[in-house]
């Protein structure tokens, strides 16, 4: 029989009463996200394990601590504290991540691919692969917003406040995004599967 | 209306953003101008592309802050 599926809201208020089983389950629904989203910013595996446990320590604390504001969506929350370590981290060292060649990024090679025939799974994990190298080779701006409109579900709205711009410049950098995955997915002549 | 404006406006209808007036304002572009048509289908097209990457945190990594949450569980 099929349970129903409880809201992060849900589980977060469960978790506030007491019921410590609603924490691992908030984890495990966003871990994915969490990772891919610090992934595609830091491009380090090392650095993203660190800022990934980083962040989900800062969340059990501020859980914990009975400091977490219910406005928002839970997961968006998440990816700014994410956000935010990552943007100290690369404050600290006065840099952002330089674009970098490919073959260090192993961590692709543990990708979960679904079930199916191996077919299938081969065309999903080229997929994956392709979608990931044209994100890498968009400027830091417009991987930004990308990651937190498709992994953080965060609103254009909600980007512009978190990266200090207005709605007008969030929007413009991800049609930039859109239009230069594009035009790289085109010059590449990649074809990718919607 | 002026071109960055309407492509703001197409930005937010794509992603689900825009209210009612805006919703209009879109459809109708779309409607009319095959050229813009032709734009938002290519911007949507690439925009679905994205959600097929998600990756899995290590195991060790989601281990670590599991066992945080036990260990700091009252």
């Amino acid at each position: 029989m099929c349970k129903d599926k409880k809201s992060d809201q849900e589980l977060v208020s469960a978790f506030l009463k007491g019921n410590e089983e609603t924490l691992q389950e908030l984890i495990l629904r966003h871990e994915r996200k969490v990772y891919t989203s610090i992934y595609l910013l830091v491009k380090d595996r090392a650095l993203t394990d660190d800022i990934f446990q980083e962040t989900f320590i800062k969340v059990i604390n501020t859980l914990r601590g009975g400091h977490y504001n219910e406005e928002g969506k839970f997961i968006s929350w998440v990816l700014r504290i994410a956000h935010n370590l990552v943007i100290d981290h690369f404050r600290g060292q006065k840099r952002m991540p330089m674009v970098r060649d490919t073959e260090e990024y192993s961590v692709f090679d543990s990708l979960h691919l679904p079930d199916g025939n191996a077919e299938d799974r081969i065309m999903a994990e080229q997929v994956r692969n392709q979608v990931r190298r044209l994100i890498d080779e968009l400027p830091f701006e417009q991987r930004e917003v990308v990651i937190m409109r498709h992994f953080a579900d965060m609103s254009f709205k909600e980007i512009a406040a978190c990266t200090n711009v207005s709605i007008n410049t969030a929007l413009g950098r991800m049609r930039y995004a859109l239009i230069n995955l594009r035009k790289l997915v085109e010059e590449k002549q990649l074809v990718l599967v919607s | 209306m002026s071109e960055p404006l309407l492509h703001d406006i197409l930005l937010l209808y794509l992603y689900n953003e825009t209210d009612l007036s805006e919703t209009h304002t879109a459809q109708s572009a779309i409607d009319s101008d095959p050229l813009i048509a032709g734009e938002f289908r290519e911007l949507a097209h690439t925009a679905s592309g994205l959600d097929r990457l998600l990756i899995p945190a290590p195991k060790a990594c989601l281990n670590a802050v599991l066992n945080y949450a036990r260990a700091t569980a009252s």
